[in-house]
C-alpha cells in the first residue's frame, strides 16, 4: 500500500505526463495540498518509488531556463499506476457514506447539569 | 548570501543530483533561505541514508564479538574439563551428564557467527571491513587480559576460522530466509538455557540476544531478497529505501 505522499507524487507525475520532473511535480503537489513540499522529501520519495519499480527517472538535456542544468524526468510505470489506483479505491471505499460535519454527534456540556 | 550557501551545501550531493537540485531552485525562483533549508534537508537525508548500514553493522558486531569470544572460551573449557578426561580414559566409561553443554556451546558459536554473516550488506564492503575491525577489538582486549592456566589463550581464537568463512559467504550470497531466520533465533535462544547459570536465568543473556531477533526482523521486512544461495543482492535491508512513506 502506498503512503499518502507517495500517492500525491505519483498522481502529480501522471497529470504532468511528459513534463513530469522535480520542480514541476513539487509545484503540482504544493498547489494541490496547499502545503510546502521540501526537496528532501520529494527526491527521497522519488528514489524509494523508483526502487519499488513504481516509476522510472532519467536526466534530460540541460536547458537555458535552468542555467544550463538538466532536469530529473519522471515517468510512472504500469505497476505504479496500478498501485495508485488501488490506493485511490481504498480511500474512496473507506470514505463512502462518511459525513463531513459533526452534526450527528451530541455536544458535550461543560459545567453543572 | 543564501544562494551562495545553497551552492556550498549542495556540493555535498552527488554531481548529477547537485545540478538537478540547483536547476529546480533556479527554475522555481527560489533563491532565499527556504532554498538553503531545502538543500540542507536533502543533504541530511542522504547522509543519514549512508549511515544506516554502518549503524546496522556496528551494533551486532560489538555484541556479537563478545558473545562468540565467550562461546569460544566456553567450548574450550568444556572440552578441557569434561570431554578430554573421558576420551583419555577407558572407552567403556559412560559419557558425563555435561555432554549436552559443549554441544550447546558449539551450536551457539556457529549460530552467532551465522547471524553475523547475513547482517552484512554485500553492497557495503567498507562497512564489512569496519564490522570485522570492531569484532577484533574485544578479541585483542580479551587476549591481553586472559589468565586461565588450564586452557590455552589461543582458545579465544576458536571463532576465527568459521567467522572468516561466514564473512566470505555473507559477502557473496543474499541473506537468510525469514522462516530460517526465525528458527535460528528460536534455536539459539533455546540452546542458551543450559548456560543460564546455577541460580536460574541469567538475565543479560536475554539482553544480548537482540542481534538474532534483529536479523529476524530484517528477514521478514525484506523477504523478497531472502534466500541462501541465490545471487540476488538487491533490496538490502540497510539500503536507504527502507524508510517510511511520508514526507516528514
Amino acid at each position: 500500500m502506498l503512503g499518502e505522499f507517495e500517492y500525491l507524487l505519483l498522481i502529480a507525475a501522471v497529470r504532468l505526463g511528459d513534463e513530469a520532473y522535480g520542480a514541476a511535480i513539487r509545484e503540482e503537489v504544493e498547489r494541490a495540498t496547499g502545503r510546502r513540499c521540501s526537496l528532501g522529501a520529494l527526491y527521497t520519495t522519488v528514489d524509494r518509488l523508483e526502487s519499488k519499480g513504481l516509476l522510472e527517472t532519467w536526466l534530460s538535456e540541460p536547458t537555458a531556463k535552468r542555467g544550463g542544468r538538466a532536469k530529473r524526468m519522471v515517468r510512472v510505470t504500469a505497476k505504479g499506476l496500478s498501485e495508485a489506483k488501488d490506493f485511490y479505491e481504498a480511500i474512496a471505499r473507506i470514505s463512502q457514506g462518511v459525513s463531513w460535519t459533526l452534526g450527528g454527534a451530541k455536544p458535550i456540556r461543560v459545567g453543572k447539569a | 548570501m543564501p544562494w551562495r550557501m545553497v551552492m556550498l551545501v549542495s556540493t555535498l550531493l552527488d554531481p548529477d543530483e547537485r545540478e538537478v537540485v540547483r536547476g529546480d531552485l533556479l527554475e522555481a525562483g527560489d533563491r532565499g533561505w527556504r532554498a538553503v533549508a531545502d538543500v540542507l534537508g536533502l543533504v541530511l537525508r542522504r547522509q543519514i541514508g549512508l549511515l544506516r548500514p554502518w549503524l546496522a553493522a556496528c551494533g551486532p558486531a560489538l555484541v556479537g564479538a563478545l558473545l562468540v569470544l565467550g562461546f569460544s572460551l566456553s567450548v574450550s573449557c568444556t572440552y578441557e574439563y569434561q570431554v578430554r578426561p573421558v576420551l583419555s580414559g577407558a572407552l567403556g566409561v559412560t559419557l558425563p551428564m555435561g555432554m549436552a553443554l559443549p554441544a550447546c556451546h558449539v551450536l551457539m558459536l556457529a549460530g552467532w557467527l551465522w547471524i553475523g554473516a547475513p547482517n552484512i550488506d554485500p553492497a557495503m564492503r567498507r562497512a564489512a571491513v569496519v564490522t570485522a575491525g570492531l569484532m577484533c577489538l574485544p578479541c585483542v582486549f580479551c587476549f591481553g587480559q586472559f589468565d586461565l592456566e588450564s586452557v590455552s589463550r589461543l582458545s579465544l581464537l576458536l571463532c576465527l576460522p568459521p567467522a572468516i568463512w561466514y564473512l566470505a559467504r555473507g559477502l557473496s550470497v543474499a541473506r537468510i530466509r525469514p522462516v530460517a531466520a526465525t528458527l535460528l533465533a528460536i534455536v539459539l535462544t533455546a540452546v542458551s538455557m543450559p548456560t543460564w547459570g546455577d541460580d536460574g536465568l541469567w538475565i543479560p543473556n536475554w539482553a544480548v540476544s537482540w542481534p538474532a531477533w534483529f536479523m529476524v526482523a530484517l528477514a521478514w521486512r525484506h523477504p523478497q531478497s531472502a534466500g541462501w544461495g541465490s545471487a540476488s543482492t538487491t533490496a538490502s535491508p540497510c539500503a536507504p529505501d527502507a524508510a517510511g512513506s511520508g514526507p516528514a
